[in-house]
């Protein structure tokens, strides 16, 4: 199994105890992880930490994942940031919604962990393959 | 002839409604039995003339003259057979009525109208019971909504909590958390089956309540019925090679491709087939068998016919007076009787009739005690090319209507007939499917996608209000997408190519057909 570097995930949820498993999961595979309880404070993360990926749930205090994630694909900085929604509900509707927002993944609560970390153990794994084309751009 | 007018006044006088002939002047003629008797204080004149105010046929109104929503009036005025309903106050029997009103002309050899046969019939009763009913109705609709609501809000906020208890379980399950004992271990993987049952139980609870306030959502494709019975297959084969049953699959090859939703479907599979395993004793054999069937008389035109699937088993039937209920909510008859392990949620098979007739098919059982049941479901075989041909007329004929343009646009993959030889039809459909997809979800906004046809290699996408330059970004837009390297992830590298062209409505054609032509004659050469 690979082992990460310098990567860094932002998970932003306000469920604590779900972000506790995520976080947990993620940093045995040696991924460091930034976490945010609220929309905003997710938001104010990444703009300060700039992760590799983001992963967002959608009902969140403050601001929605909808809101962030159209927030953040709308900076060139992030445009190129994978974003990953959570969400407890299956409506198509939704997938949608989370797809105009600029969401590049969505992911379906109840999950499975080891699904959540293989998606982004995936991105990560294609940003560091694409790491010139996109540093540039980036940073 | 004598004889006819009593054999009438007989007729008339037996019925419950209250007829009289009147006169264009409103001149009572004739009453029957009932008429006369609503009319009391005429009675000792017998049949006499009189007006029709007196005569108990009409109302006052405020000023003393006739009923405005007369219908004698009202046929003088529009000559049409005229039914009114009239609230009025019955000072005799002192209570409210209510009468429905028909008025039918008696005519000359001219058609001219002489006189009036005026039908009175009481629904007061009637409307008495309508209002209650609809409130009744109205009541329980509304009744239903929260409980459809209260479902699906419930386990939507399960679903939080459950992810959270899953993920931790499962860490532990893993050892990423330390090592754990045997008993623990054990423990640990009773929390998690049940965790999971939970979470099937809750699905199916989200399921019924979709399908029960007509919110399931359907992704239809046309699909092979033979790949999605090998997946069902597959999923419960090491379930019933665990207890020995004989797991046959008979789905000939030149089946008709369907077009339905291949996830819902599987689901049903899985339902029938998890179900029959379930209740066969080891040993026993469960068979998936399809064939073509005929359809009824009076099935929609681009309904060509029906594909028929069943699942036996050889268990030990049901019991013929729980065959009629088996497709009812929580209906467990033959699970309460058995000594299951783990009783379902008592959903499967609603959920399973309620995906089966959304997509316009019939699910039913056949089942004989001691020799087994069968399933039979239809799925409707549909000629794609005509419902979507029907459906870009209607989308025309309201473009035509708002005045507002609208374009077709085509995309056609290259030496489709090579590639399903060399990708073989599994492949080849999970990559032109993530390609639509991707297109739908990337190419172009939802505001200007309105309808996609996709079939045999063809891609092709109505754009209502788009004029040729709209037409032409879209199609520029999707080309871009198809060269970007996402397409071809999954297919070792393989490029796939795309023709296109596009029509507009009105510059290049006003009929479905011509604008299809238009497009397939403009398709460019290879385009990456």
């Amino acid at each position: 199994m690979k082992r990460f570097g310098r990567e860094k995930i932002l998970i932003a949820d306000d469920e604590p105890d779900l972000v506790e498993v995520i976080r947990f999961s993620l940093e045995l595979e040696g991924i460091a992880c930034l976490v945010a309880a609220d929309g905003q404070e997710a938001l104010f993360m990444a703009r300060k930490e700039r992760p590799d990926v983001i992963v967002l749930d959608i009902m969140m205090p403050k601001m929605n994942g909808f809101q962030v994630a159209r927030a953040l694909k709308a900076d060139e900085l992030f445009k190129h940031t994978p974003i990953i929604m959570l969400t407890a509900r299956s409506q198509a509707a939704d997938v949608r919604q989370g797809e105009a927002a600029g969401a590049d993944r969505y992911i379906t609560k109840p999950f499975d962990l080891d699904e959540l970390l293989a998606v982004v153990k995936e991105y990560l794994q294609e940003r560091g393959g694409n790491a010139h084309g996109h540093e540039k751009t980036d940073r | 002839m004598q004889n006819t007018g009593r054999m009438l006044e007989a007729m008339t006088d037996s019925m419950a409604e209250r007829i009289a002939l009147v006169s264009k002047e409103c001149t009572v003629l004739w009453m029957n039995k009932a008429a006369l008797e609503k009319a009391r204080q005429g009675v000792a004149e017998e049949r006499g003339e009189r007006h029709c105010l007196e005569a108990g046929l009409c109302v006052k109104g405020p000023d003393g003259s006739c009923d405005p929503s007369c219908p004698i009036d009202a046929f003088h005025k529009t000559g049409r057979i005229e039914t009114k309903t009239r609230a009025c106050y019955d000072a005799w029997e002192k209570r409210s009525l209510v009468d429905e009103i028909t008025v039918y002309p008696v005519r000359n050899e001219k058609g001219e109208a002489l006189q009036l046969v005026h039908v009175a019939r009481d629904r007061t009763e009637r409307t008495h019971y309508e209002q209650s009913l609809r409130q009744t109705a109205d009541k329980l609709r509304k009744l239903d909504e929260m409980k459809s609501d209260f479902i699906s809000i419930a386990s939507h906020e399960l679903r939080t909590p459950m992810t959270a208890i899953k993920s931790a379980i499962d860490i532990m399950v893993k050892k990423k958390a330390g090592e754990t004992t045997e008993a623990q271990q054990r423990f640990l993987g009773m929390a998690e089956r049940n965790i999971n049952r939970l979470n099937s139980l809750i699905n199916d609870l989200l399921s019924i309540s979709k399908i029960e306030s007509g919110k399931m959502e359907l992704n239809f494709a046309e699909k092979d019925l033979r790949g999605i019975a090998e997946n069902a297959a597959a999923t419960l084969g090491p379930l019933a090679t665990e207890k020995s049953i004989s797991l046959g699959m008979n789905v000939p090859a030149g089946l008709p491709a369907l077009y339905v939703d291949a996830s819902k479907i599987e689901q049903v599979l899985l339902n029938l087939v998890g179900n029959a395993v379930k209740f066969t004793p080891n040993g026993g054999r469960v068979t998936i068998e399809a064939r073509r069937v005929e359809g009824a008389k009076d099935i929609a035109d681009d309904i060509t016919g029906f594909v028929e699937i069943s699942v036996a088993d050889t268990g030990a039937g049901i019991p013929e007076e729980h065959v009629p209920r088996l497709f009812e909510k929580f209906f467990q008859g033959e699970a309460s009787l058995s000594k299951q392990k783990q009783p379902g949620s008592g959903l499967g098979l609603a959920i399973s009739k309620g995906i089966i007739e959304s997509h316009g098919g019939k699910i039913a059982c056949t089942s004989k005690a001691g020799e087994g049941s069968v399933f039979r479901f239809t799925l409707p075989v549909i000629n794609l090319d005509k419902r979507f041909h029907e459906s870009l007329g209607e989308e025309l004929a309201s473009a035509r209507e708002q005045g507002s343009p609208l374009s077709v646009l085509i995309f056609r993959m290259d030496g489709y007939a090579d590639l399903l030889a060399q990708l073989g039809k599994k492949e080849y459909e999970r990559i032109f499917e993530s390609t639509t997809e991707k297109i739908l979800q990337n190419g172009i906004k939802t505001k200007d996608r309105m309808q996609v046809s996709l079939h045999k290699g063809e891609i092709t996408l109505v754009l209502p209000a788009t004029d040729t330059a709209g037409a032409q970004v879209v199609r520029e837009r999707i080309r871009q997408l198809m060269a970007g390297p996402d397409l071809t992830e999954g297919a070792q590298g393989r490029r796939f190519f795309f023709a296109s062209g596009s029509a507009t409505f009105p510059n290049d054609g006003a009929g479905a057909q011509e604008l299809v032509e238009v497009a397939i004659r403009r398709m460019g050469q290879k385009e990456a």
